[in-house]
């Protein structure tokens, strides 16, 4: 990257992170946490906020220990030329592991709701397009579009908001039905839809604002997710009932559409056409972290020469599977290669990082 | 490297206007034959027998629309369909379906096999489709294709919106309330229920449901009584009694009334005593506008405080009667048994409630105080 180059200000962090974080995972967190936690999934969502906070945290100490760097940059110089060129790559493959597989469900759900007759191939070549187009850019123009499109969540809070006209508090109660360890499972399977703020190790130098600020700015955004969440989920446990939601793989759109609203009749039709925009968001932060990576591995200046192979693989990646299962599969891929590097590695190198430092301090 | 690049723009502008304009997922209004009313019966074989009225587009601009009735007999709902698509020209649609038909002996099989396909195909709507049990044959109605110059299924939709702001049926069951009722165990529902007298269509009143299927059903001056119990009303709710306001003489006079457009007040309250016993304390305060009254005397305080305390006795004894109606049918409309799941689990899981919503004990209060005696005494 070059020096010269704008910076984001913490405001376009805060929209960012939130825009990266929010995507497939929201439409279905309440049929998730409806095995596990039921009642109580507004709980187990506010623990896995609390969880992320913790790892925002353990990664914020790592990056400021190495100003101007990025996790990639960190690598190399914390593992040498050849380790850390591994780390990178195995990065760049879980970047875009993670990415396809957003994409993947994107598609699986605007196939279910709205495509019916549309073939794959073509969804999935529209959504790489759009992400091409987007991640190519500079950082600052991917910052500048994720908070111009942030406003298209305040029809989508709206139209989740409209169904609390159908709420019926007794749906929710008792809150720890469950039990305590229940609800403890449901944060695992609410952790997916809180990943995308690892997009913080990736464009951590590249914000205008001192250390603290950032680190303010990010649990911000990790905050308003964890409510929206928060919200969503109690939402579509106050509509649905306990016997209802495991029979919805995406109660939220199911809420939207049951909603009426006399002009119009399938609401879901819109509120899964803005949704897109958001999902294009979180794909497109993927693209643009392997493509960085690919770039640094490489040592090349900008990663435009690799945006065209990323975009690829991305198409490929999601293009392959087709039975329920094979997806399946690569949900719970992610979902555990998603531990490794969001929370291991980057645990592994501040632990090294401290030790490195100490040695370096004794050095000079 | 630079005419490259404005190659493969070109290229990505005409693979987006190629892509971008949704070939694949379009349907044209002219090639769709759209259903504005379904109707749905049991045969003596155990199938279904779907009947549907299909609106025909106008030749000309001038001219109205007219509707064609058909049916077919299949396995299940979804397969009539296909049976029926069979027959009739072109491509049959319900995305304009506002009201479907549920003849009584499909209601007592039960609801949710035949509803399936409304709640598992995304382009069903589902939001603002009325569901109205029979009390025949569904497909008898909708075979009458016109009442005076409306079309059936217009007239069905009419009828049920009117019958709705007299808060016969309310708040609306469409296919969606259905879907969370059915599924819930702890909460029942009703459906209007409607019948042929001669060559009209009347309101009976409501169908009452236990978990699926038909159960009982209650009068029409019962379902108003109903809808105010649930503290609902559809705009005007109102009733005709005979009072009698001198125990002397006995002149008795009827007085009409209208509670449905005044606040009302509910109290609604579950409760379980030491030995597993279910209460309901359920209190209504209503307040009335008189709308008629054909007795000799005037209306005055001394009088008013006599009507009220008669209409209140009465009101209580329809409201009792109400509750053991619906006890009688097994159908927990008011949602006791999910009151008792959120508040009372332990008892929830001991107990079945199948056989103890009988023994729920209800403590029925009516209380009706007159506001508004019109513009005369």
């Amino acid at each position: 990257m070059e020096q010269a180059e704008k910076k984001m200000s913490p405001r376009q962090l805060f929209l960012f992170i939130i825009q990266a974080q929010i995507g497939v995972g929201v439409l279905s967190i309440p049929y998730d946490l409806s095995k596990t936690a039921k009642g109580g999934g507004g709980i187990s969502v506010v623990i896995a906020g609390a969880i992320t906070q913790i790892v925002i945290l353990m990664m914020w100490t790592l990056l400021r220990k190495f100003p101007g760097m990025n996790l990639f940059q960190i690598c190399i110089r914390l593992g040498g030329p050849i380790i850390g060129r591994l780390l990178i790559a195995c990065y760049v493959g879980f970047f875009i592991l993670l990415g396809s597989n957003v994409l993947l469900n994107a598609y699986m759900v605007l196939q279910r709701w709205i495509l019916q007759s549309t073939p794959k191939w073509v969804v999935l070549l529209l959504f790489c397009i759009m992400t091409y187009y987007l991640a190519k850019e500079k950082l600052t123009v991917l910052a500048r579009f994720y908070s111009l499109s942030s406003i298209l969540f305040i029809p989508l809070i709206i139209f989740v908001s409209y169904g609390l006209t159908q709420a019926r508090i007794e749906y929710m109660l008792p809150l720890t039905e469950a039990g305590l360890i229940n609800i403890l499972k449901g944060t695992k399977d609410t952790t997916i839809s809180m990943y995308g703020f690892e997009m913080f190790l990736i464009i951590f130098p590249f914000i205008d604002a001192s250390d603290s600020k950032k680190l303010k700015m990010i649990s911000l955004s990790n905050l308003f997710v964890t409510l929206f969440y928060v919200f969503v989920v109690c939402t579509c446990l106050m509509v649905f009932n306990q016997t209802q939601l495991p029979m919805i793989p995406e109660p939220v759109i199911y809420l939207v559409k049951s909603l009426n609203f006399y002009i119009i009749d399938r609401a879901d039709i819109l509120f899964l056409s803005i949704w897109s925009i958001t999902l294009v968001c979180s794909i497109a932060s993927y693209f643009y972290a392997a493509a960085d990576g690919l770039a640094v591995l490489f040592s090349k200046k900008n990663h435009q020469m690799f945006d065209p192979f990323v975009s690829v693989a991305f198409f490929l990646i999601a293009l392959l599977p087709t039975t329920p299962m094979a997806i399946d599969r690569i949900n719970k891929i992610s979902e555990y290669a998603a531990y490794v590097f969001i929370a291991g590695v980057p645990f592994l190198l501040m632990l090294f990082s401290l030790f490195v430092k100490k040695k370096a301090g004794g050095a000079v | 490297m630079k005419r490259c690049r404005g190659a493969l723009c070109l290229v990505m502008l005409g693979l987006s206007t190629a892509l971008l304009t949704g070939c694949w997922d379009r349907e044209y209004l002219k090639d769709l034959n759209l259903a504005y009313s379904a109707g749905f019966d049991l045969t003596k074989d155990h199938k279904i027998k779907e009947t549907v009225e299909l609106i025909i587009p106008p030749k000309t601009e001038q001219s109205a629309t007219t509707n064609e009735i058909h049916s077919a007999v299949g396995l299940s709902t979804r397969g009539a369909s296909n049976i029926l698509r069979a027959r009739v020209r072109g491509n049959m649609r319900v995305i304009k379906n506002s009201v479907q038909l549920i003849g009584r002996s499909l209601a007592e099989e039960g609801l949710k096999a035949p509803m399936d396909v409304n709640f598992r195909d995304p382009r069903n709507p589902s939001s603002d489709v009325r569901l109205v049990v029979t009390e025949n044959d569904a497909s008898e109605i909708i075979g009458m294709k016109k009442i005076g110059e409306l079309q059936i299924g217009e007239f069905l939709t009419q009828k049920i919106s009117s019958l709705e702001k007299m808060s016969l049926f309310y708040p609306p069951e469409t296919v969606n309330t259905v879907f969370r009722s059915l599924t819930d165990p702890g909460q029942d529902f009703a459906l209007p229920y409607i019948g042929v007298q001669g060559s009209e269509i009347v309101a009976k009143g409501v169908a009452l449901f236990h978990d699926q299927s038909f159960s009982g059903s209650l009068g029409k001056d019962q379902s108003i009584m109903l809808v105010l119990m649930k503290g609902k009303s559809g705009g005007n709710a109102r009733f005709t009694k005979t009072v009698n306001l001198d125990t002397t003489k006995p002149i008795r006079g009827s007085i009409s009334y209208n509670v449905g457009n005044k606040k009302r007040k509910r109290v609604f309250h579950v409760s379980v005593a030491r030995n597993g016993d279910v209460h309901v304390t359920l209190r209504l305060k209503l307040q009335a506008v008189i709308e008629e009254f054909t007795g000799p005397q005037l209306l005055d305080d001394k009088a008013v405080t006599r009507v009220n305390r008669e209409l209140s006795s009465i009101m209580t004894e329809e409201a009792r009667e109400v509750v053991r109606e619906l006890q009688q049918a097994n159908c927990d409309i008011f949602g006791v048994g999910r009151q008792l799941m959120a508040y009372h689990p332990k008892l929830w899981k001991r107990i079945d409630w199948n056989k103890e919503y009988r023994n729920v004990q209800f403590h029925t209060q009516v209380q009706v105080s007159i506001i508004d005696t019109g513009v005369i005494q």
